[in-house]
């Protein structure tokens, strides 16, 4: 996973060095991407210009750390995919995953399946039979790498509460595979 | 590690991908796969926009850094230079709006007007004969008081400084007028000028304006001309037409000359110290203005044709 960014390297960023624009992008793009990819596959890399258009503008002017931009980078996606889907008048659909991307049901993927996995079909897998609550705390949490206090003010929830849907969700993914791996 | 044994520190490794394989709880394992492939470094074609969007990041960054630093420093100087424009129209007014309403001791304002007169600007005295009431202070700043007696209304209806600082009294008649009257009224302010008394032509008593067959305004005899049609510095009044003119009993006065003169005049005189009315002996001198009296030494009156 990528690493985030350091702060001297968001604040030579913030100061229009181009080396660290450069390592900005690349640590927090293909999560975005990703995030994206889930709510959004169809539009994804528009809502990603989006993106990365509104933290063109406001990164002169934030103030906060590395993991803060981080956070508000995936507060302004998820803003974007709402504001899609509000166009649409419909609601988010689940994603939509090509069959051959899909890893076999009741199959524990070994090593070299996992090399052949995309990030984008193990994060399909890992969050389709969540509710989107959880999904959304286990993609924020996994993908964005972000911690409990700022997924917390992203869903605009309280830590504690993420904490549980975070638990719930490990729990519903440990009885899911304990069941498929019984029936196997 | 049970499933119920995730603690905070634990579940939050856990979704990190940093619980090793062989410590990740039974039932665990393939979530614990997944999540490792989902944070997979980035792939190429998950950063084929990077060209497109570094450059618009730096494009943003650094065209909002001038925005962001110039117009504070505008800004501030903006707001010093009003606030200092208003402090000092504060401070101005509100000293000219002192001196004017008598507010400021005797003492302080023949400092004040001697140090201005210094400098070459000559404001009037204020200072009123005990009893009389102060009608609106006009506007004029020549105040040369001789309160005429025929061409008393200027005089007693008007406000009329009496200590006179000449700074346009210089008479540039076409006479021989060397000295101005001392009964001049001029610089007076006549509230109670009666409505419709026709203003003198605007050219004649202008600061220099050359009065034409040398009245400026005394062709009304009796009649003060009114004060607010007078520009603010040369303020004249003509002398009751027919009123014979005192003698010049006064006083060459400079600009930097605080003239206390109350000479009363004897006759009609010339109503201004610096108009040169018609019948009156100034005759066809004009108004030099107050830049010609401010000089000092300058308030020699030139005329070549009237009678002083």
């Amino acid at each position: 996973m990528e690493t985030l960014p350091s702060g001297n390297s968001l604040d030579a960023a913030r100061a229009g060095d181009e080396w660290a624009t450069t390592c900005l992008f690349r640590e927090s793009n293909p999560a975005l991407l990703r995030f994206l990819r889930h709510h959004a596959p169809d539009v994804a890399e528009d809502l990603l210009a989006d993106t990365w258009l509104a933290a063109a503008k406001e990164l002169p002017k934030f103030q906060g750390d590395a993991g803060d931009f981080r956070a508000w980078l995936f507060t302004v996606a998820r803003r974007r995919v709402a504001d899609h889907y509000r166009r649409l008048h419909r609601r988010p659909s689940l994603v939509e995953l090509e069959a051959e991307n899909l890893p076999p049901a009741g199959d524990r993927p070994d090593e070299s399946s996992l090399e052949a996995l995309s990030a984008q079909s193990a994060i399909e897998a890992l969050v389709r039979d969540l509710p989107p609550d959880q999904a959304e705390v286990v993609l924020l949490r996994v993908v964005a790498d972000l911690s409990v206090d700022q997924v917390a003010d992203i869903m605009g929830r309280s830590p504690g509460s993420v904490r549980v849907l975070q638990h719930r969700a490990l729990r519903l993914l440990e009885t899911r595979w304990t069941r498929e791996s019984v029936t196997q | 590690m049970s499933p119920d044994s995730f603690d905070n520190s634990t579940a939050d490794a856990f979704l990190a991908g940093k619980i090793a394989a062989p410590d990740v709880p039974l039932g665990y394992q393939r979530a614990a796969d997944l999540i490792r492939a989902a944070r997979v470094p980035a792939s190429p074609s998950e950063l084929a926009a990077e060209d497109q969007v570094v450059a618009t990041l730096l494009a943003q960054v650094r065209a909002a850094r001038p925005r962001t630093a110039i117009p504070r420093g505008r800004t501030l100087a903006k707001i010093l230079t009003l606030k200092g424009a208003v402090l000092a129209t504060v401070i101005f007014g509100g000293g000219v709006a002192m001196a004017a309403t008598g507010g400021v001791p005797a003492h302080v304002q023949s400092a004040i007007s001697a140090g201005l007169a210094a400098v070459g600007f000559a404001p009037s005295h204020s200072d009123n004969p005990a009893g009389t009431p102060t009608p609106p202070f006009g506007p004029s700043v020549t105040t040369t008081s001789a309160p005429g007696r025929a061409g008393s209304k200027a005089s007693t209806g008007g406000r009329c400084a009496q200590n006179t600082i000449t700074s346009a009294t210089t008479a540039q008649g076409v006479g021989v007028a060397t000295t101005l009257p001392a009964s001049s009224n001029s610089a007076c302010s006549n509230p109670g000028v009666p409505a419709g008394v026709p203003a003198p032509p605007a050219g004649s008593t202008g600061p220099n304006a050359p009065a034409p067959g040398g009245s400026s305004n005394g062709a009304v005899g009796d009649t003060p001309s009114p004060t607010t049609t007078s520009p603010p510095k040369n303020t004249t009044h003509g002398p009751p037409a027919g009123t014979p003119n005192g003698p010049p009993t006064t006083a060459i006065t400079t600009a930097t000359t605080i003239t206390t003169t109350t000479t009363p005049a004897r006759g009609g005189n010339n109503g201004n110290g610096n108009s040169n009315g018609k019948g009156v002996g100034n005759g066809k001198g004009n108004n030099s203005g107050k830049s010609a009296a401010s000089r000092p030494g300058s308030s020699v009156a030139n005329g070549t044709g009237g009678v002083a």
